[in-house]
């Protein structure tokens, strides 16, 4: 039953994986992306490791790919139509992926399984004591990246609107 | 699949079936009950035509709003114009599945009934996550409606979904560090046999009255509710991102809305005011002393009142400008958010009582008040 159900998510992830690809309009692949990216968080679910699923949908599905959908709506490229066949950019785009793919393959088909047969695995107790015991020193190195990212991405913004502030076209 | 887990399963079934004819009544006559609070608010007699005192109404417009012509803009994009009020009312109502009605499963007819649909050990993340998926039916909506109006009333609710999601989230955090545990089961019952804080805790609104404060805000903010209403301001847009909808897609924005409301009232009461819990008496000595301690019937009170609040903060405060929308939810929300996080988190690690948590909040509530007056500017116009 359980086996029946990650088969048809795992199907549905990589149908949405393909329709980001091929879709004509950019709302249109953000929307398979969001699918793709739910279908991830129910595979997770089913593996009973309810903590991530429900982080997955929150940070991903619930935020990310919210503003992802809002520049997009308001950025709109109307009706962007796909290129030739032969685009160099997408030749190499192609390329790319099918090295990750087959390094994927490569490392799935050698990496021992998990054993995911312990209840008590991937519960909301267990991954907060590892979170902050064992690799609390990368969590928090992760975090000061990421602030340090926040922190850059807010002076450019400002030095931008300054620029345009100062020379730009008037803004009234 | 065995026979236990069949059972489980169509008694899951059953209960999510309950829970949502009952959101969808409780939608259709809190329309009635709107417009007649807001009426009388006005001074005015509101909808008593149809049946007795105007009863009849929500099935009257409901009747209207099915025969309704369903109109549909030449340039819209049919598909998502279709999918995205169904996106909002399903995303709606599965919100509901993890709030306890009642504390303890009852035993009726040799069946252990839970009161809730299902009891995950992350029913906060679970409702959380949920609910912020809500905001694909708005954007979409308004995207494919190809109409001006529609897509600014759908930025602009994304906008604002996405400032107070943080709020919301800082202000729920605190009191779920003090019972510490994500489960709603955990929390009510934590507060009903006040096991928390060592044995000192109550309704949490009592330790927590800034978080309180704090999410209920955001909470009118998420649902889109006045004074936070921009994303559908009749002035300024139209109706915002449902304008090109009529008849029952238009209906199931609406419902949406209105389930939204009852998610956040019923989440407002499990954590804050302690869900099915009523009078402080001794639950053991028989039937009406156990129905007067706790129950369905006193979750239910709860929401509505808070339903109730939600029409009173209609009828009574002016739309927020923009900026000032802004404003409240990154400068003044989420700070004070933060700041209330990180005194309950010392006061978990020190251990202290419910009343030191009560006064240490309200002093920085009072600091933080003097503080921002003090630091006022002149305003300029």
């Amino acid at each position: 039953m359980i086996f029946a159900a990650k088969c048809v998510m795992a199907l549905l992830a990589v149908v949405s994986a393909f329709g980001v690809a091929l879709s004509r309009q950019a709302v249109h692949s953000a929307l398979f992306l969001t699918c793709n990216l739910l279908c991830v968080a129910v595979l997770y679910l089913l593996m009973s490791l309810h903590f991530l699923g429900a982080a997955q949908l929150l940070v991903y599905a619930g935020a990310i790919m919210v503003v992802f959908l809002f520049a997009v709506t308001v950025l709109a490229p109307e009706d962007e139509l796909l290129g030739k066949w032969n685009d160099p950019q997408r030749l190499a785009g192609v390329a790319v992926g099918a090295v990750l793919g087959a390094f994927l393959l490569l490392a799935n088909s050698t990496a021992p399984l998990l054993d995911l047969s312990s209840p008590d695995f991937g519960s909301l107790k267990q991954f907060a004591s590892e979170l902050f015991g064992k690799y609390v020193f990368p969590f928090e190195g992760t975090a000061f990246v990421l602030l340090v990212a926040l922190v850059g991405v807010v002076l450019l913004g400002h030095r931008r609107l300054r620029d345009l502030d100062r020379g730009g076209p008037s803004r009234d | 699949m065995t026979l236990e887990a069949l059972g489980f399963f169509v008694a899951v079934v059953i209960k999510a079936v309950l829970f949502s004819v009952a959101l969808l009544t409780g939608f259709a006559y809190m329309t009635y009950g709107e417009r007649r609070i807001v009426a009388r608010m006005q001074w005015r007699v509101g909808p008593n035509k149809v049946g007795p005192w105007g009863l009849l109404q929500p099935a009257a417009d409901g009747i209207k709003l099915l025969f309704k012509e369903q109109l549909q803009p030449k340039e819209a994009k049919t598909f998502l114009f279709v999918l995205a009020p169904m996106i909002s009312l399903v995303v709606a109502l599965s919100a509901y599945a993890v709030i306890p009605i009642d504390k303890d499963p009852v035993n009726i007819f040799g069946f252990n009934i839970e009161p809730w649909v299902a009891n995950p050990s992350i029913a906060m993340l679970y409702l959380l996550g949920i609910s912020s998926l809500g905001v694909y039916g708005i954007i979409l909506g308004g995207w494919a409606s190809n109409n001006k109006y529609a897509l600014l009333g759908a930025i602009r609710s994304s906008a604002q979904l996405i400032s107070y999601e943080l709020a919301l989230g800082t202000a729920l955090v605190s009191p779920l560090l003090m019972v510490g545990s994500l489960s709603l089961r955990d929390v009510v019952a934590q507060q009903l046999d006040h096991s928390y804080l060592n044995g000192d805790g109550g309704w949490l609104i009592l330790a927590q009255p800034v978080a309180f404060f704090l999410y209920w805000t955001a909470a009118v903010a998420e649902v889109n509710r006045a004074p936070f209403d921009l994303p559908e301001a009749e002035q300024e847009l139209g109706a915002g991102y449902h304008t090109e909808y009529s008849g029952m897609k238009f209906a199931m924005f609406f419902m949406a809305e209105y389930v939204n409301m009852f998610t956040v009232s019923s989440v407002a009461t499990t954590v804050f005011l302690g869900g099915p819990g009523g009078l402080p008496v001794d639950e053991t000595q028989g039937l009406v002393y156990r129905l007067l301690a706790h129950g369905p019937h006193w979750f239910l009170l709860k929401v509505y009142f808070f339903m109730f609040v939600f029409i009173w903060l209609r009828a009574t405060f002016p739309r927020f400008r923009f900026d000032q929308l802004m404003r409240i939810g990154w400068q003044f929300l989420l700070p004070l958010g933060l700041i209330n996080l990180g005194v309950t988190a010392v006061g978990v690690a020190m251990q202290w009582k419910s009343y030191q948590f009560t006064i240490a909040v309200m002093s920085m509530l009072v600091t933080l008040v003097s503080l921002s007056l003090l630091n006022r500017k002149p305003q300029h116009h």
